[in-house]
């Protein structure tokens, strides 16, 4: 069942225009935020995207739910019929229906909610805007869906100034599971959340998960967080994806050296293992102005005269893996093995 | 022989807290944020004080240097060598002679700390003026080499630029030469890495391992994150609605935690080490210290709860151990007990 696609991206790009100068010294020139990525997101899997800040990850995230209009390329989107639908071409009605089907939840629970809306109203507001449910057609659903998301029915007539950050962020996934959707994008829905809470929230969001059978499209920083919930990872760099491989297998072995250096660079909570750490020289390039051929030949250990001059392409490099380097082959690259205590 | 080990020790102890309170006085009642914390930081040392938002940490380091907000009540002692820290007038002459020179601070929002309208170099050479030098071009010599020696390529040119100029990463190392500027004794760190990227997190927890090392002065080293701690800290401090609740070595804590709170926090974090289908949370959320009746504070969430007993009166603090203390009724021996009631 997790082989079938249920939506696609093509050739997606996200410019962003920047203005230098003024007078007659203007000058345009675009950031490039995300810049020619592809690849499929299968159905009931969770798909996670990976990465600095900076890296365009929230901004591909957006342009999946059209919170953000692409620049070019194509968001696909599979129906149940199995029909091919171009989420991003499709016209008022044809949005709403297709809307209905993917769903966001927002990292920040205090700027994500409305402050002068009722609890009630914000998580109604997605039935309102894109179904033609009657009044107590969408009570009943609100109602439900706050049972489901462990909020109290009393306090749906409050405003969210009265919930904490995890109840906020109950109410943000409420709004985005009241239409039922097949697909949902969770930019950094846990990252603001204190560990105890953000284990709820983490547990919550499987539970619902494997009851409505739906798909994540899980955006994180927070790699332990990723490799608990995903199945596979696509991790992105400067507006690109450089490598995309099943959880285990980048865990287990990364190919690029970039998934490398973000995997050694986090800390371990286990006092007694020692683990090896590539500590990356530099920082990420100014996304204006990214450097020629690799973008990340600057800070790579193991670059080359090649990487300098010629970009790597998005490549198979078999086990349902992608990678984006010219020497995945020969590098021997490490990743992390299971704890062993000492 | 006794007196002299005690002297020994003695002479390792930097900073002395003990029983520490700070109220704030609130329209509802006294909210209690810090209430009855002690430690001890060692020369040369890292403590680490871990805990959820809200627990009281960050206030805890901020009382050290005596910035706590004017609106709270301290009592308690905070012993710098024979200097009651506490007793010492606010912005007063003597305060003003230690902040800075013996006990520097580092923040977790580099962009917040440094003021936009000066240039970084004029920001450091501050403090430099005040405790070191009077001579200005040697104030601004010592500056570009301290700018160095926290890894900021190209000082001389970076003295004259200003905040905006500089990256995260960039802005957190600055923020660490303006606070080892007056080579300290004790430096706090209040979450300096959270804003941080993963890859620049690694630099810069690095950067304070070696600082330490070269410089030789103790950490206080607040932090969410257990990762962190187990990779920096020597002992550490859990808190709990403004009391430790246990304080350990880091392999001890780890390896043997004995309160349910610190256990239920090793158990909700995901790690990238270990595969969990689910990960445990601590239900419920951390009250409001408002009015608390005598009783342990973490009673309503806890899975060991001895119900009658953990709610009925102050929890006493348990010596398990040289250096394990924890502070809940499944340790405290009776005979303890008696001595704190009578």
């Amino acid at each position: 069942m997790k082989e079938q696609p249920i939506m696609q991206v093509r050739n997606l790009v996200k410019e962003y225009p920047v203005h230098g100068g003024i007078g007659r010294n203007r000058q345009g020139a675009a950031v490039k935020a995300v810049s020619d990525i592809s690849f499929t997101i299968r159905k009931g899997e969770t798909f996670s995207l990976v990465g600095e800040s900076g890296c365009g990850k929230t901004t591909l995230g957006r342009c999946l739910v059209r919170g953000i209009e692409a620049t070019s390329g194509q968001v696909l989107y599979y129906t149940d019929e199995g029909v091919e639908v171009d989420f991003l071409q499709a016209k008022k009605q044809e949005y709403k229906a297709i809307r209905q089907n993917i769903q966001m939840i927002f990292q920040d629970p205090y700027s994500s909610l409305n402050p002068r809306m009722t609890v009630y109203d914000i998580i109604s507001e997605p039935l309102r805007a894109l179904s033609t449910l009657t009044k107590s057609e969408i009570d009943e659903r609100v109602v439900e869906m706050a049972r489901r998301t462990g909020l109290n029915i009393s306090y749906l007539r409050r405003y969210p100034h009265a919930f904490s950050g995890g109840q906020r962020q109950r109410i943000g996934i409420a709004r985005a599971l009241i239409t039922n959707p097949k697909v949902i994008v969770c930019d950094e829905a846990v990252s603001a959340l204190d560990v105890s809470i953000q284990a709820q929230i983490i547990n919550l969001l499987k539970d619902l998960q494997q009851q409505y059978q739906m798909t994540y499209v899980f955006i994180s920083h927070d790699l332990s967080v990723v490799k608990h919930i995903s199945d596979r990872i696509a991790v992105m760099y400067l507006g690109r994806i450089v490598e995309l491989a099943p959880t285990e297998e980048l865990f287990g072995q990364p190919k690029h050296p970039y998934s490398e250096a973000l995997l050694l660079s986090v800390p371990n909570p286990d006092p007694t293992v020692r683990r090896e750490r590539v500590i990356l020289q530099g920082e990420v390039p100014n996304p204006a102005n990214p450097p020629e051929g690799c973008h990340f030949h600057p800070r790579c250990p193991y670059k080359t005269a090649l990487c300098e001059t010629s970009a790597p392409e998005l490549r198979d490099a078999g086990e349902g893996r992608l990678v984006a380097c010219h020497h995945a082959d020969q590098l021997k690259l490490k990743g992390i093995t299971e704890a062993i205590p000492v | 022989m006794k007196a002299e080990t005690a002297t020994a020790k003695q002479s390792q102890d930097l900073l002395q807290v003990e029983e520490l309170n700070i109220h704030f006085p609130t329209d509802h009642g006294m909210l209690k944020a810090v209430n009855g914390v002690s430690f001890n930081v060692y020369r040369g040392k890292t403590l680490g004080i871990v805990g959820e938002s809200g627990c009281g940490k960050s206030i805890t380091g901020k009382a050290i240097i005596g910035i706590q907000p004017k609106t709270s009540a301290i009592s308690g002692s905070i012993k710098l060598g024979d200097v009651d820290l506490v007793k010492l007038k606010r912005n007063g002459r003597e305060i003003r002679a230690i902040r800075g020179s013996k006990i520097a601070m580092i923040f977790q929002e580099p962009m917040a700390a440094f003021s936009p309208l000066y240039t970084i170099g004029n920001q450091i050479m501050e403090s430099i003026l005040l405790h070191r030098t009077k001579n200005k071009k040697e104030a601004a010599m010592l500056t570009v080499d301290i700018l160095q020696r926290v890894g900021i390529s190209n000082p001389e040119k970076r003295f004259h630029q200003y905040p905006h100029e500089f990256s995260g990463g960039m802005m957190q190392r600055a923020m660490i030469a303006m606070a080892l500027s007056c080579e300290p004794e004790l430096l706090i760190a209040d979450e300096p890495t959270t804003a941080l990227d993963v890859t620049i997190q690694a630099q810069v927890l690095d950067l304070m391992k070696q600082l330490q090392r070269e410089f030789g002065m103790a950490i206080v080293f607040i932090t969410h994150d257990l990762g962190i701690v187990a990779e920096m800290c020597d002992e550490v401090a859990v808190m709990y609605l403004g009391k430790i609740v246990e304080q350990a070595t880091v392999r001890e804590i780890y390896k043997n935690p004995k309160h349910p709170y610190t256990r239920g926090l090793l158990r909700s974090i995901p790690t990238i080490g270990s595969r969990k289908e689910r990960l445990e949370s601590i239900e419920g959320t951390v009250p409001i210290p408002i009015n608390m009746p005598p009783m342990c504070g973490f009673f309503d969430r806890c899975q060991d709860r001895i119900p009658g007993v953990c709610d009925k009166r102050e929890v006493p603090e348990t010596q398990l151990s040289d250096n394990h203390r924890v502070s809940c009724f499944l340790y405290a021996d009776t005979d303890n007990e008696t001595e704190i009631l009578s």
